[in-house]
């Protein structure tokens, strides 16, 4: 086992292959939201220190100011725990299956593997002019029987992934699909 | 001006505290998942968990000084 990698769950024979996170496009929205929402709220602090009525400032007014302070405030707690939530979601890759973690600070924990045993056939999609320059796409991972499709979106370089897992795969099971 | 500052100064500590209490779940969090980051994992390319980190402290502290000073500012 790599002393530098491990995870909660992982079995002591379990070698870490690789992990990923999401493609940065995926938190993109959010970072651009927070600092438009961020500089809209401030000019409009600005404003109202502009325009203050001079002497005892009304009840109203106060209100108001103490609204937009708190709400910069949620804004900001808010932003920076999508942020870390970003860097909690991982997918590791295994010697002996795919787990994806998905997990929040707050409110979700969950943690799936999937087998190697359990894939019956790997897929991923690269589609648009985005996902071509930016490299990154969807892997489709079909489950036994094809009941099941488990999909990772926004996966930066899904054919190294799709490689990886056809290779240890084909290294678990080389018989599994024998050559025509 | 008192229900300004007492309103602030509340959400102010409220900030501050839960701060600390995600750090804190944080820190559990990261003990239990170690993984050795490169190029490819990092946000953009560069950004490491530890300058999410020290962006959250440094953002939530300007805020308490420029909202402070904004109140103080407003009251003269």
């Amino acid at each position: 086992m790599n002393p530098q990698s491990y995870f909660r769950g992982q079995i002591e024979t379990e070698k870490i292959i690789l992990f990923s996170r999401k493609h940065w496009l995926a938190i993109f929205p959010e970072i651009v939201l927070f600092f438009f929402f961020l500089g809209m709220f401030t000019l409009i602090l600005y404003a109202f220190a502009h325009f203050s009525p001079t002497g005892p400032l009304p009840l109203l007014f106060q209100v108001i100011v103490v609204f937009l302070i708190i709400a910069i405030g949620l804004l900001i707690h808010h932003f920076f725990l999508r942020l870390i939530d970003y860097f909690l979601n991982v997918v590791v890759i295994t010697d002996h299956r795919i787990v994806d973690i998905r997990k929040t600070l707050l409110l979700h924990d969950t943690k799936e593997s999937i087998y190697f045993g359990e894939i019956q056939d790997v897929a991923f999609t690269q589609e648009g002019f985005l996902k071509n320059v930016l490299k990154f796409g969807e892997l489709y991972i079909t489950l036994g029987g094809g009941k099941e499709i488990k999909v990772f979106t926004h996966l930066p370089n899904p054919d190294y992934h799709f490689r990886i897992i056809n290779d240890l795969k084909n290294k678990a099971f080389p018989n599994a699909r024998p050559a025509v | 001006m008192t229900f300004l500052w007492l309103s602030i100064a509340v959400f102010h500590l409220f900030s501050v505290m839960f701060m600390g209490w995600c750090l804190l779940r944080l820190f559990r969090s990261l003990r239990r998942y170690r993984f050795e980051e490169n190029p490819h994992t990092l946000l953009f390319g560069f950004l490491k968990i530890e300058h999410v980190m020290f962006l959250y402290v440094f953002f939530v502290a300007l805020y308490i000084a420029a909202t402070t000073l904004f109140i103080y500012f407003l009251a003269v």
